[in-house]
């Protein structure tokens, strides 16, 4: 009887712990759903929304001075022929291309401070520096600096480099370029900071027995310091490959406005200029788009680059 | 735990009662105040707009003006951001012609506010109408007249060995002066290659080749093409001026057009084309090189027995008007009208070198400067200013185009091509588009 009480109760007591860690589990649950409801909600508020509005808006036919009406694909198709928007993105591939840059020359400095190399206090301040100064004033800086008669080209003139003294931001092969390293000298203080904040989770002991073992300089680089801090280098590439591709206005906006010609224009300048000057906004909106997806299909190769690595070296 | 719980209601209780006053408060500001927005480049500089809005607001005690002042070059963008969200400031400025046109939906139409009273002193309103038609809407008012001469430094024309009181006339005049320039370390011209290009080199080139008004209103509908004689021959011409090495080293980097003038305010160079009114004018070179070493005159003629060619391009200045979601139109417009009166005419004259858009007005207060009494004589033979008859697709494909041209990567065939499909591409720019019916 005993027996039979004793089964009965503990079936009873499996039942009554079984709801309670049910109704454990949903309040854990619901609790889960409130925490991450004001991220969803700020996602889909800021994000979604204005990416489907978007979308919507590309479907639109609005030209200066007409009335907006529904065209279809008719933007999308224009934008395949438009050559205007095919040099904005052959400019974007220049300036992806450039990539390595960004993503080597912070990662230098920064190991040349974490090495403590001498002055390196008063670098990691220097370096840091350009970043807090707003982009259209450093574009307005060196839309002087950088003209054909500024002061850079009398510096090189008065050192007898004539030869170097181009004309930086009107010479269609190079303005881009010119472009891109002053944004590159404004934003890498960025990522030494963003490099040393990795550099700064390893450990001295690591380096200690390295140095015990005969490792010289480049072999800590290469064997310890690299593999370690391999994701802090796929996050800032990540950010450089998508913020060079809008991180550049701006600096357009004060220093080329995507000139000489179009040498200078990229897909963001593209659309701000054909939504905004032209009054386009549909097409505008169109190529705000096509840019969308550009730089989605870098970055989820990148991301997901970073995951498989990641995900080797967690089983290794 | 209570005490706690009590103190953090208390605590939103009265975070919620700050700010539910503070958004209450912050619609008001003064007290039975109306306050009008403005967005404008500030033509003429931000003291006399200040002044002027200072005095508007001393005899209307119940309008608070305020300015949102942006500069020329990102005017347009800004406006644009404006026009798309249907919001923003109460009044905004523009050039005429099609800069207005193609943001109509900027404006009000401010026909029947055009009373005797509020605007019979202005010399012209109607280029403020779209397609200049008085039976079409009007976008604005303009209280300065513009238009296009160049100025000479007159110390580097003496230095040259050059007479300032008889500068070239013709082509092959101006560039003798140029060679005679160009021989002691000056530059003959010193220019920007921005949008400005459209506005102040491009028709004083054209109208060399203008045969007649129906040209021009056909250029103006999109009937002429840039692949026509008329705009052929200006294209092929402007690159001619760069190619007998007339401008600036670099100036086809320079897309902002402070810089190019700033070159000829340093005395780098001998000449500058420019404007009357607003900003790049006759006030501003004199107080920095001198107004007895400036000098003003019509741009070098190629064919000066053209019809037009020895004419003054001239259109009202900066134009204001209402904007449809303004909820003060009635103040908005008093403080247009305001500023545009015949009163006002020798304060903008006087402090921000404003030619005004009236005859009441009283040139002796400038007559210490020379350029600007030349003026006087100059805009007395006027015509229809053409820069402002491109659309915006035109306006920025010449300034693109014109970059590349004078660096010899671009040719003047090309050059044509990319401005059809822009005329292409510029809707209100075909005959049958409603505006021009």
């Amino acid at each position: 009887m005993s027996g039979t009480f004793g089964e009965a109760g503990k079936a009873r007591g499996r039942r009554v712990a079984g709801r309670a860690a049910l109704g454990t589990h949903r309040r854990d649950a619901l609790t889960g759903a409130l925490l991450v409801l004001p991220a969803i909600a700020l996602a889909l508020t800021f994000k979604i929304v204005p990416l489907l509005r978007g979308i919507y808006t590309s479907l639109f036919l609005t030209q200066l001075g007409e009335a907006a009406h529904w065209n279809h694909f008719s933007n999308y198709l224009r934008m395949a022929h438009d050559p205007t928007v095919q040099r904005a993105f052959v400019n974007a591939a220049k300036v992806v291309a450039t990539l390595p840059v960004w993503v080597v020359v912070p990662l230098v400095v920064a190991l040349l401070i974490f090495q403590r190399t001498p002055g390196w206090g008063f670098f990691r301040a220097v370096y840091f520096m350009p970043y807090t100064i707003a982009p259209v004033i450093v574009g307005q800086v060196f839309r002087e600096l950088l003209h054909a008669q500024g002061p850079l080209n009398e510096l090189l003139r008065a050192l007898g480099l004539h030869f170097l003294a181009l004309s930086w931001l009107g010479d269609k092969g190079i303005a881009l370029f010119s472009l891109v390293a002053v944004v590159l000298w404004s934003y890498f203080g960025l990522g030494v900071v963003t490099y040393l904040a990795g550099l700064g989770t390893i450990s001295d002991e690591l380096f200690d027995a390295a140095a015990l073992d005969g490792a010289g300089f480049f072999t800590r680089m290469f064997q310890i310091v690299i593999p370690i801090i391999f994701p802090v280098m796929g996050y800032w590439t990540i950010l450089c490959t998508s913020g060079m591709l809008v991180w550049m206005f701006p600096f357009i906006f004060a220093m080329t406005e995507g000139g000489p010609g179009y040498a200078t224009m990229l897909p963001e300048y593209l659309v701000y200029i054909t939504a905004f000057r032209f009054s386009e906004l549909g097409y505008g909106t169109t190529i705000g788009v096509a840019l969308f997806v550009f730089v989605l299909i870098f970055a989820i190769f990148q991301v997901r680059y970073m995951y498989v690595s990641g995900t080797k070296r967690q089983g290794a | 735990m209570r005490a706690v719980r009590a103190k953090t209601w208390l605590l939103t209780a009265i975070l919620m009662v700050a700010l539910v006053a503070s958004l209450a408060a912050g619609g008001q500001g003064e007290r039975g105040a109306v306050t009008i927005k403005l967005l404008g480049w500030q033509p003429g500089g931000a003291e006399t707009w200040t002044k002027v809005a200072a005095m508007f607001m001393e005899k209307n005690p119940g309008i608070k003006v305020e300015m949102e002042t942006v500069p020329m070059e990102g005017f347009y963008p800004k406006e644009g951001a404006y026009i798309t969200a249907k919001s923003g400031p109460d009044i905004m400025g523009n050039n005429c012609g099609f800069e207005t046109w193609e943001r109509k939906d900027g404006y009000l139409d401010i026909r029947p506010r055009l009373t005797k009273e509020a605007v019979g002193h202005l010399l012209d309103t109607t280029s403020n109408h779209l397609a200049y038609d008085v039976n079409k809407p009007s976008y604005g008012i303009s209280f300065s007249y513009q238009g296009n001469v160049w100025y000479y430094n007159k110390k580097i024309l003496k230095a040259a060995g050059l007479d300032p009181a008889n500068t070239p006339v013709t082509w092959d005049e101006f560039d003798r002066a140029a060679k005679a320039i160009k021989a002691i370390g000056k530059a003959p011209i010193a220019t920007g290659v921005g949008h400005t290009i459209a506005y102040w080199i491009f028709p004083e080139i054209a109208k060399n080749f203008w045969e007649n008004d129906k040209q021009i209103s056909n250029f103006a509908m999109g009937n002429y093409r840039w692949s026509d004689p008329a705009l052929a021959n200006t294209l092929k011409y402007m690159a001619d001026m760069s190619e007998r090495g007339w401008f600036e080293e670099g100036a086809a980097t320079i897309n902002m057009q402070p810089d190019g003038f700033n070159f000829f305010l340093r005395e780098e160079a001998a000449f500058t084309p420019s404007i009357i009114s607003d900003a790049f004018h006759w006030k501003a070179a004199g107080d920095a090189i001198g107004h007895e070493n400036v000098g003003a005159m019509l741009a070098p003629s190629i064919n000066p027995k053209a019809p037009f060619a020895r004419k003054f391009s001239g259109v009202p200045g900066s134009s204001w008007g209402i904007t449809p979601w303004s909820k003060h139109p009635d103040e908005a417009w008093k403080f247009i009208v305001y500023f545009c009166s015949a009163d006002l005419a020798n304060t903008w004259l006087q402090m921000g070198g404003m030619q005004p858009n009236t005859t009441k007005f009283d040139a002796k207060i400038n007559a210490y400067a020379p350029a600007f009494m030349q003026i006087q004589e100059i805009i007395k033979s006027p015509m229809v200013h053409t820069g402002v008859l491109n659309s915006g697709r035109e306006l920025d494909e010449l300034s693109r185009g014109y970059q590349e041209v004078m660096q010899g990567q671009l040719s003047v065939d090309d050059w044509i091509k990319r401005l059809n499909t822009a005329l292409d591409e510029s809707p209100l720019k075909k005959p049958d588009n409603p505006i021009w019916k």
